[in-house]
């Protein structure tokens, strides 16, 4: 059987799955799992064809992807119904947030069961901070506070660390991240889809206002886009402060410099509320897939909580099971400070069909700003353009796609 | 004696000598291999999208293990490096601490072909770029890397053109199979509506678009008339004609466009033109995956729009044939032998759910008189109105049939008596209020006015014969106490049974 994955611990995946995989091999030896591993904006581009099946690659068995794209894939009528497959199915233990992005809308039908999640923070050199501040819980409470700490931050090291910038990239590509700008948004009281899944909020004062935060981190320098990533200091290093991630960071933070200490907090606010960005990824069997009774019994087997505490583990991300995700938890006290108010202000992309469209034309809007930023020829008109011109465009998508 | 270096390049040839379905599974292949001759750590392919300032990850590979990527980097392509690069085919990173050298391929894919045959223009280069580092190893690569490296990057430039001639080969001889498969379907599906659900279903399955949608023009005013559409869900479904507005081709409908409209690289409009007649339109859209439609596909659809077109024309025409066969040329109404055919299964489907329906039967008021004052032409014209008249009067379920000369026979599904009062009534209002052209009655004043007789299923009969002779009856009744009336078969049974009783009291006022 196949299962597509994305890279969770980007180069290591490959390995961390075998590994996590050996005793559900050595149970069954005869289910020959294999995996592919296709980045996010891959995949997205595959799920299109799984329909037809006329690609030229054998149809998934199994799918990771994110919670959101569960609406999209049931209307494309691509995922099986889980709770049809095994009556047994329940989502009751997992954590409440995360249970909607299962179920297809206005039904008790399952059709995509959540695996792990992880939910943004900012994490931060402690040493560094104490170079500014004697307060620096106070100074990131705010987005404006995070600024100015980058801005004393950049003039500090500017003589002594070359190639430094207060905040590193979290974006793969270098480009401002479309995901990372979510609590600035949603801090702001803006949002991509109203509740009910039928306005769009691109055009939103507030909306442009929360993009408009986030891009600052760019144009004022501290933090480097569209350069090779790989040339690029790292926090570990001294060669930056700040990394706003998912990811709990913990070993990679901790795993090669135990002296340096660092520390987590919630996202600095751009309004008046606390926001934090909870992505989730759920497991899928695909309809065209030829094992379905094998997919569904690796689903089980990767979603039973002690997998799924190894698993997260291994990912520096969360189990989406409850009582795992509370083990998860306390089994570690710093995480347990970490998390709890981060936790208790997150929120997730909702699951509807036009979601995963929307991300991706947020990521094409990021690209223009990016560039036009390197190339000095940024000016908010540009980002009010492609967010108006976007917001039409959704508003259109919504027309055909809304119940 | 072989050197080192060629022996290399034949085992590298020899290694990629299977046929690949895509270019990712050749690269899956390939990859690691030059990885491994050039002990390097880590691979990288990019598509190289100058035009847009973009390259794009493909594939990395680390050892033996590939990933799957789709990650745009932007390039600044004016950039002194970048230009160099271009013209040396290699280069170091420019930004990169360690080892890495960057290497560009080049190969020219079918569709480039293509083009220059029909245009003569000089052919297109595809490129792509191939990045290898020593992360780990930290050892520089040295001139015979590099010159290995553009070896190998040659041959697999030309093993990569290879597979896309094969995977072009392969996707036209599918879209040749599904035109096929269209043109069955075309023989045997007349009807329109049928034709329509099988072209979506095909172009779906053909080219997986997110949505396809036709709109289709009224062939005498040359606007849109109707507008269907399929998307992702594969479900069929009738839209808003103003959707057109979406793709950009309601502008270009009223200005008989028959170029293929590319609104933007996710939206694709194409004219369906047979014989000059401009059919409608075909809109693809990847508006929710944002995937690009590419040249290959534009091509293929500019041969299916053309068969497509032809299409409806032909059923477009059997519906025509189907018309003329079931209506009358002057009133547009329907003739008797489509009419029966409706009664009959209006009865059947009334008794069924315990329904009621009626029927109304009316005339023109001295029509013969219209006739032999004014002449037939006139005749013709205060039928055709009060035909008119009708028509826009009832709604689309009631059939009117024009029974005979100026008698019209109307079918109300699911009326009562009552309501068909009122619905006799405004038919009465509405033809008082017809004013015939003047340029068709020279002059003259001709007032119109009809007499009505009604009755009901199953009340008045229960077969459909003797329910029109029931409306004749009261429409007799009607035009012997004064005509412009209307009166139901009851009233004219009541009438008629009170006249008798006068009469044989020797009181009858007539």
């Amino acid at each position: 059987m196949i299962l597509w994955m994305m890279p969770d611990n980007a180069t290591h995946t490959q390995d961390i799955m075998d590994n996590l995989l050996a005793p559900f091999r050595a149970e069954n030896p005869d289910i020959d799992v294999q995996i592919k591993i296709i980045n996010r904006r891959n995949l997205w581009t595959r799920i299109f064809t799984l329909k037809h099946k006329v690609g030229h690659d054998s149809c998934p068995d199994l799918i990771a992807m994110p919670n959101y794209w569960t609406e999209l894939l049931i209307k494309a009528d691509v995922l099986e119904n889980l709770t049809e497959l095994d009556k047994t199915l329940r989502v009751d233990n997992c954590l409440d947030l995360l249970k909607p992005s299962s179920y297809k809308k206005d039904t008790a039908d399952i059709y995509s069961f959540p695996w792990w999640m992880d939910i943004s923070a900012l994490h931060f050199r402690e040493d560094h901070l104490k170079l500014i501040t004697d307060d620096a819980e106070t100074m990131l409470s705010t987005w404006g506070g995070l600024l100015e700490a980058c801005r004393l931050l950049k003039e500090h090291f500017s003589g002594s660390e070359e190639g430094y910038y207060p905040m590193q990239n979290n974006d793969w590509r270098g480009s401002l991240s479309h995901r990372s700008v979510l609590p600035c948004l949603w801090s702001r009281g803006a949002y991509i889809l109203s509740p009910d899944g039928k306005t769009c909020g691109l055009d939103k004062p507030e909306f442009e206002q929360g993009m408009a935060d986030f891009i600052e981190l760019a144009l004022k320098g501290y933090m480097p886009i569209l350069k090779e990533r790989s040339s690029l200091g790292l926090i570990s290093s001294n060669k930056s402060t700040f990394m706003m991630t998912r990811r709990q960071g913990l070993t990679m933070f901790e795993g090669n410099q135990k002296s340096i200490k660092f520390k987590t907090l919630p996202v600095p606010r751009t309004g008046d509320n606390y926001a934090n960005y909870m992505g989730g990824v759920n497991l899928a069997i695909v309809k065209g897939g030829t094992q379905r009774e094998n997919a569904l019994k690796l689903l089980k087997w990767l979603t039973q909580p002690d997998t799924q505490i190894e698993y997260a583990a291994k990912t520096e991300a969360f189990p989406a099971m409850e009582s795992s995700f509370d083990n998860f938890l306390m089994a570690s006290p710093q995480r347990l400070q970490n998390y709890t108010g981060i936790i208790a202000s997150a929120s997730l992309l909702p699951n509807f069909v036009i979601t995963g469209t929307i991300m991706e034309m947020l990521a094409n809007i990021m690209s223009v700003i990016a560039s036009s930023i390197l190339m000095h020829k940024y000016d908010r008109k540009i980002l009010k353009d492609e967010l108006q011109n976007a917001a039409k465009e959704i508003d259109n998508i919504l027309r055909f796609y809304i119940d | 004696m072989i050197d080192k270096r060629t022996s290399l390049f034949y085992d590298f040839y020899q290694s990629l000598s299977d046929r690949y379905e895509s270019i990712g599974s050749l690269l899956k292949k390939a990859l690691p291999l030059m990885a491994e001759y050039l002990n390097a750590d880590r691979i990288f392919f990019f598509d190289w999208i100058g035009e847009q300032s973009i390259i794009s990850l493909k594939m990395m590979c680390i050892g033996n293990k590939s990933y799957y990527m789709q990650e745009d980097v932007f390039v600044d392509k004016n950039s002194p490096e970048i230009i160099k690069f271009m013209e040396d085919g290699i280069g170091d990173s420019p930004t990169l601490d360690y080892p890495a050298v960057y290497n560009l391929l080049k190969w020219r894919t079918p569709l480039d072909s293509l083009k220059t045959i029909q245009s003569g223009a000089p052919a297109g280069n595809q490129y792509g770029v191939i990045r290898i580092e020593r992360l780990k190893k930290n050892k520089p690569f040295s001139q015979s890397d590099r010159e290995i490296l553009s070896g190998l990057c040659r041959e697999l430039s030309v093993k990569i053109n290879i597979t896309e001639v094969d995977h072009y080969n392969t996707t036209q001889l599918r879209r040749a199979l599904a035109l096929n498969e269209l043109a069955a379907v075309f023989a045997t599906s007349l009807r329109l509506s049928d034709g329509i659900a099988d072209i979506l279903k095909s172009i779906q399955k053909t080219f997986q678009f997110d949505r396809t949608s036709l709109f289709l023009n009224d062939p005498k005013s040359g606007e849109f008339k109707e507008a269907y559409t399929s998307d992702l869900s594969g479900e069929i479904k009738e839209i808003d004609i103003k959707e057109a507005a979406i793709a950009g081709v309601s502008e270009a409908c009223s200005k008989q466009a028959c170029t293929p409209l590319i609104k933007s690289d996710i939206i694709l409009s194409l004219p369906m033109i047979v014989q000059n007649k401009h059919l409608g339109w075909l809109v693809f859209d990847n508006m929710l995956s944002r995937m690009q439609i590419s040249d290959e596909d534009v091509l293929s659809l500019r041969q299916f729009s053309s068969q497509i077109a032809l299409a409806i024309d032909n059923a477009r025409l059997f519906e025509r044939v189907q018309e003329l066969s079931n209506f009358d040329d002057l009133t547009k109404l329907a003739l008797r032998r489509f009419f029966n055919e409706h009664l009959e299964q209006e009865i059947y489907r009334s008794e069924r759910f315990n329904l009621t329906f009626s029927l109304i039967l009316l005339d023109i008021d001295h029509f013969k008189g219209i006739n032999d004052t004014y002449g037939h032409a006139v005749g013709d014209e205060a039928l055709k109105a009060v035909s008119e008249v009708i028509r826009a009067s009832l709604r689309q379920t009631d059939i009117p049939c024009r029974y005979g000369g100026d008698e019209v026979l109307i079918m109300l599904p699911r009326t009562t008596g009552e309501e068909a009062e009122h619905i006799a009534k405004r038919l009465m209002k509405k033809v008082s209020e017809i004013e015939l052209p003047s340029r068709v009655t020279r002059g003259a004043d001709i007032k119109l006015s009809i007499s009505q007789g009604l009755s009901v299923f199953p009340y008045d009969a229960t077969n459909g014969q003797d329910l029109i002779n029931c409306a004749d009856k009261a429409l007799y009744y009607v035009k012997e106490t004064g005509r412009g009336n209307w009166a139901s078969y009851s009233d004219a049974i009541k009438q008629e049974e009170k006249d008798k009783q006068d009469a044989s009291n020797g009181k009858t006022d007539k």
